[in-house]
């Protein structure tokens, strides 16, 4: 009996310690590791609980990459400023694909009156950037 | 089993509007393929339902009288809906892609024969 409460209180207290020392663990693990000479996998110091890494840069990647997919766009034209009709070469249907190709890419629904106001590459990276559902 | 609302009927004031009712169809009918292909069974690559609805969107691409777009785009979306809703049945979506049912590919006297055109 005595045992019981002595192992319950002290797991209470583990508890305890550990959610305050939670933050700054990724450092603690870290300098464990650097003090043994393990490499430590970045991946390692990231939390569930952390924003998504999207940086404008790498919208503008991936955006690249939806349109170098697609046969009819000139992909020479490519640049960040790029309208989709003007300089793309595309017409209202294929901007309508680009658009939902631009959603699976980012695993994100577009509603109808925010796609339709999407007619660049800049519109589309501006979007993608106000999303925070986007990654 | 996916459902879709009923629209009301409206007509379009402008040529603009008309565009924009019909580029909503148009993605309407895009964003619907794999779900139809689920539905329908339809052992077809998803490339060949897209491109089957882009032709019929492009059959009527110079179409410039406002109540003849009316019409076209309430008929788009009434074949949307019983395509969406399964009140089709298997053939009748298979006949959209009956080599029957296509325009005239070519002229040439050998492609005609082949295609018993001539």
């Amino acid at each position: 009996m005595f045992r019981l409460a002595a192992l319950r209180l002290s797991a209470v207290r583990v508890a305890a310690n550990a959610r305050p020392a939670a933050a700054s663990v990724p450092r603690a693990l870290a300098a464990a590791c650097a003090a043994r000479r393990i490499e430590v996998p970045r991946l390692a110091v990231r939390w569930y609980s952390a924003g998504g890494e999207l940086t404008r840069d790498d919208i503008q990647e991936r955006i690249y990459q939806v349109l170098q997919d697609f046969d009819k766009v000139k992909h020479d034209k490519i640049s960040p400023v790029a309208d989709f009709v003007k300089d793309l070469g595309l017409d209202s249907l294929d901007t309508v694909e680009v658009v939902m190709a631009i959603e699976e890419e980012f695993s994100v629904e577009i509603p109808d009156d925010e796609a339709d106001n999407i007619a660049s590459v800049k519109d589309a990276i501006e979007y993608i950037a106000g999303r925070k559902d986007a990654h | 089993m996916p459902a879709i609302e009923p629209l009301v009927t409206r007509t379009s004031a402008s040529l603009g509007d008309a565009r924009k009712r019909a580029i909503h169809l148009y993605r309407l009918w895009q964003k619907g393929v794999p779900q139809i292909m689920i539905d329908y069974h339809l052992c077809l690559p998803q490339s060949v339902v897209r491109s089957k609805i882009r032709e019929h969107f492009e059959k009527q691409r110079y179409v410039s009288d406002l109540r003849t777009i009316d019409v076209l785009l309430f008929k788009g979306r009434l074949e949307f809906e019983e395509t969406y809703n399964v009140w089709k049945q298997y053939s009748h979506v298979l006949r959209y892609f009956d080599a029957n049912e296509r325009d005239p590919q070519s002229d040439k006297f050998m492609d005609k024969f082949i295609e018993g055109r001539v």
